[in-house]
């Protein structure tokens, strides 16, 4: 369903509340595979967005650093060789992903020419071999928590923005991995796709992605330095949306503080699928097809994001739950 | 298979008897100390190896060379005054066993029970032995010792953590011709239970090893000025890798093996002798990973050639020369684009006038000249018990072949490290009576350029590297008329330093090198009545830097006792006896107190 909503998306270069999605499904490499090398232009591209990519031939198995594309689906299998799987077995409700090979910060940028003027949201999760590195450790790294379970690791990717060559001050923090939290149950390590808001870093013409772990050594980080990524929504210049694009999604969401039932107001006419996300990007309720009324209240009390996904784009609101 | 073995051992020991001579006569020449040997302006150390466990743990208990030790069953090397691995050059009988894939030599697969004596000579030694003799020289020797027509030794061990010690020797002996078939097998799961930071305690898992050692050896006195002797090592080493504390199991499993034969000649005339020795290995080192999907297999074939000859021009005048020549392939297609070839070839000599000695080796590597190492060296007393000795050499390293041609990363460009050290001894000695003293105090300074250093991109000669220190050490024995006592303290003090600073891996200007303790002693204590030997042992190791982590001081203490009745001796070691906690290198866990219990017996038919 994903994989249709979003194609059409993108040949039809339906515009949604002035976003525009890189989803990466315009490489077709099929189900599990991975394209690491992007030839001679060194760089990917999907949607309004640019990744570079650095391809190293060698006899014992090529490598890459910065980007791939991906499609591999294996979460179990663990090592370097197996760098290129999201953790999460797919795409983000789809098949094509990106991931990154991210020792040093990789960047991601609008095309030239293009009329976007920043970035809104995207997915992220974990490399499998990043993800079972941290779970299950390895003869380099550790296993998160440690010895005991209770050593505050983490791992974490700082998002800046890029604006005509300067880095933000602002950032936004991911956790792909925490395990800071007095009550180790709550330790986690991203395996779904999560949703991430960036849209308050305003305006860029490039995101700078970080890791950085606990877990580092006299060599840097010891944790395998991978993530994926998928679904990067890009804010249009609003007046050029307003201008050419007067079909553009209207979401609205009333009661708002609600505490029981909130009632959509749209203007789309073929609501593929309405999710309702936590601050961190989970998923926390999920309705297929169109519904004008959702019942919240066996939410908790706090903010989330209320996410419309049609034929003509993404939409989101901001909610919140008293 | 064992079985067959050793029948097969037993009838080549059998047919030499056979043939031997009848009467026997301890008259097969053993040649006295070459001068090339001879460490003069050094200090030089001898173990008895005699049922001594490996020599990783000779080293680790009975000196204060540093062994960076993974575990029960696992790597060991060694730091020699502040040296890394490869810097330690280990001989057998004289001829280098040095891996030339790791340019260093795992010291826990080295086999004790067929060596009889390990010399332990520090400093500077590339002026005779080239590449490599940096830090240190260790010498496993074998010499033709029975003093009878047929011997069989056996020894059976058990130890915690399933540890099995299966050994065997048969020797025959006539008056020109000595056999000693040797054979050890040894087994041990390595199943220590260990305690967490939080007092939880854990099982070490996938830590089983397996070691067999075959030896042959053969002494013949074809006459009075020849004498060939000849060596063939069997090892084959299986192991597990077993996960470190932050890892949540592993399946890496390993395989050591090695094939080493030598052929020495020693041709004796009034005033020279003839040395000449060759060798061929054929080694593996393989290595798997299932759950990383890595198979790492891993051949190398060498060919060593080495003569030496030595002059005396007079009373207080010796002269020795040599070549030596020396060619090693390496196959590893998972690690190297293609088969790695080394040819070394080298010229040497040594002059000595009494106290005075000057030595110098040129080696041509690959047809290129690399650093010429020269050495000076004087020993002169001093008087009232006191004499001194010193020793001034340049020494190099070549790079290995993992540095030169490892994929990604290995650069065949690579320099050689090499720089000049410094040594200066001061001996005190005493003996009066039944009470002998021995105090011993060493000053040495050693500069090491074009240091290879790993890092993100692979080696580079990016550093330099400072080593400095004081050596100290007493030995006394009290011998009685029942009984005899040995005390042996030492203390190192050791700063090896960077003198760049680099950012991967992070190392600021004048920070001491990764696992090299700043403070390091032992103490032994041993004593013996009659037929009964009691042995205690203290080391100490101060904190050292870990690639990820500092690494906390530790001491620990074993004890041995023996008593020999007939031809049995009953022997049981208690290590770790205060049972502490400790690590030598990081999220690798040692074991608490453990135990050996040994029973040898030798039947001697003269």
């Amino acid at each position: 369903m994903k994989i249709l909503t979003f194609t059409i998306c993108l040949l039809l270069c339906q515009w949604a509340h002035g976003q525009i999605l890189a989803d990466f499904e315009n490489y077709n490499i099929g189900v599990d595979s991975a394209l690491i090398d992007a030839g001679e232009a060194g760089v990917f591209e999907s949607g309004e967005i640019t990744l570079k990519n650095n391809f190293f031939e060698s006899e014992f198995g090529d490598y890459f650093t910065d980007w791939a594309i991906s499609s591999m689906t294996d979460t179990l299998t663990e090592g370097n060789s197996n760098s290129t799987s999201a953790f999460a077995g797919s795409g983000h409700q789809s098949d094509t992903y990106a991931v990154a090979s991210a020792f040093n910060p990789v960047k991601i940028g609008l095309n030239q020419n293009t009329s976007a003027s920043g970035f809104s949201s995207l997915y992220l999760t974990n490399s499998t071999y990043t993800a079972l590195s941290m779970l299950n450790g390895d003869a380099f790294a550790k296993r998160f928590g440690g010895e005991t379970g209770e050593d505050p690791d983490f791992l974490k990717l700082t998002i800046k923005t890029i604006l005509d060559g300067v880095i933000s001050s602002d950032s936004i923090d991911f956790y792909l991995a925490d395990y800071r939290f007095e009550d180790h149950s709550l330790d986690y390590v991203v395996k779904d796709w999560t949703f991430v808001d960036i849209s308050a870093l305003g305006q860029a013409d490039s995101l700078v992605f970080s890791l950085s772990s606990s877990d580092v050594g006299a060599f840097g980080m010891n944790t395998p330095a991978f993530f994926c990524m998928d679904d990067v929504a890009v804010q249009m210049q609003s007046a050029t949306f307003d201008a050419e694009r007067p079909d553009a999604i209207d979401l609205k969401i009333y009661p708002n503080p609600a505490r029981d039932q909130i009632t959509l107001k749209t203007d789309v006419k073929t609501i593929r699928n309405i999710q309702i996300l936590d601050q961190g990007g989970k998923i926390v309720s999920e309705i297929n097809g169109e519904q004008q009324q959702i019942n919240i209240d066996r939410l908790k009390a706090g903010v989330y994001y209320l996410q419309v996904i049609s034929a003509q784009g993404v939409a989101i609101q901001k909610l919140i739950k008293l | 298979m064992k079985k067959w073995i050793l029948c097969c051992l037993v009838s080549f020991s059998g047919f030499f008897y056979v043939n031997g001579q009848e009467e026997i006569i301890d008259t097969i020449t053993i040649s006295m100390p070459s001068l090339r040997s001879n460490n003069l302006g050094g200090t030089t150390r001898s173990f008895n190896l005699q049922n001594a466990e490996s020599v990783a743990h000779t080293l680790q208990n009975q000196s204060t060379v540093f062994i960076k030790n993974y575990g029960p069953g696992s790597l060991a090397t060694s730091s020699i005054r502040g040296g890394s691995a490869g810097h330690t050059l280990v001989l057998w009988n004289g001829l280098p066993i040095q891996n030339p894939f790791l340019g260093l030599l795992d010291l826990s697969l080295l086999d004790t029970w067929a060596m009889d004596k390990m010399e332990l000579q520090k400093g500077g030694h590339s002026a005779m032995w080239g590449s490599g003799a940096i830090g240190g020289v260790i010498d496993l020797q074998q010499k033709p010792h029975l003093k009878s027509k047929f011997q069989v030794e056996n020894r059976l061990a058990y130890g915690s953590f399933g540890r099995w010690e299966e050994k065997l020797k048969i020797g025959i002996a006539s008056k020109k011709f000595q056999s000693v078939s040797s054979i050890s097998y040894l087994t041990a799961q390595n199943d220590f239970t260990y305690p967490l930071t939080n007092g939880e305690l854990r099982t070490q898992e996938n830590a089983m090893q397996r070691q067999l050692n075959i030896n042959q050896d053969f002494y013949w006195l074809i006459d009075q000025k020849n004498q060939i002797t000849g060596h063939y090592w069997r090892s084959r080493n299986n192991r597990e890798n077993p996960p470190t504390t932050v890892q949540r199991k592993s399946e890496a499993y390993q395989f050591d093996g090695a094939d080493r034969v030598t052929l020495h000649w020693n041709h004796y005339e009034e005033n020279t002798t003839l040395k000449a020795k060759a060798g061929y290995y054929i080694e593996d080192l393989n290595y798997f990973d299932p759950q990383q999907g890595i198979e790492s297999i891993t051949h190398f074939e060498t060919f060593l050639a080495d003569t030496d000859y030595e002059i005396n021009l007079g009373t207080h005048h010796d002269f020795n020369f040599g070549f030596s020549h020396f060619r090693t392939a390496v196959q590893s297609p998972a690690n190297y684009a293609n088969d790695a070839t080394e040819v070394k070839s080298a010229w040497f000599g040594r002059y000595q006038y009494k106290w005075f000695q000057i030595s110098g080796r040129q080696e041509v590597v690959n047809g290129a000249l690399v650093p010429f190492t020269p050495s000076t060296a004087f020993a002169f007393p001093i008087g009232g018990g006191i004499s001194s000795k010193g020793k001034i050499s340049r020494n190099y390293r070549l790079p290995t072949l993992n540095d030169r041609f490892w994929v990604p990363g290995g650069k065949p460009d690579l320099l050689p490290e090499a720089g000049w050290s410094q040594e200066f001894t001061l001996t005190y000695k005493k003996a009066k009576d039944r009470l002998s003293l021995q105090i011993e105090n060493t000053v040495f300074n050693r500069q090491i350029n074009n240091w290879i250093q790993w890092t993100l991109d692979g080696p580079f000669n990016i550093n330099q590297v400072w080593s400095r220190g004081l050596e100290f050490q007493i030995n006394t024995n009290w011998t009685a008329e029942k009984f005899t006592q040995n005390l042996h303290a030492g203390y190192n003090y050791i700063l090896s330093t960077s003198k760049k600073a680099l950012q991967f891996p992070k190392i600021n200007a004048g920070d001491q090198l990764f696992y090299t303790p700043i403070h390091q002693g032992h103490l032994q204590y041993h004593f013996q009545f009659r037929n009964i030997k009691l042995s205690y042992r203290q080391i100490l190791v101060g904190k050292t830097s870990g690639i990820n982590d500092h690494l906390d001081g530790y001491t620990i203490g074993d004890f041995d006792v023996s008593y020999q009745t007939g031809s049995f001796v009953l022997e049981a070691q208690l290590r770790n006896v205060w049972n502490k906690n400790y690590r030598i290198i990081e999220r690798r866990p040692m074991p608490g107190r453990n135990f050996e219990i040994a029973l040898s017996y030798t039947f001697t038919k003269y």
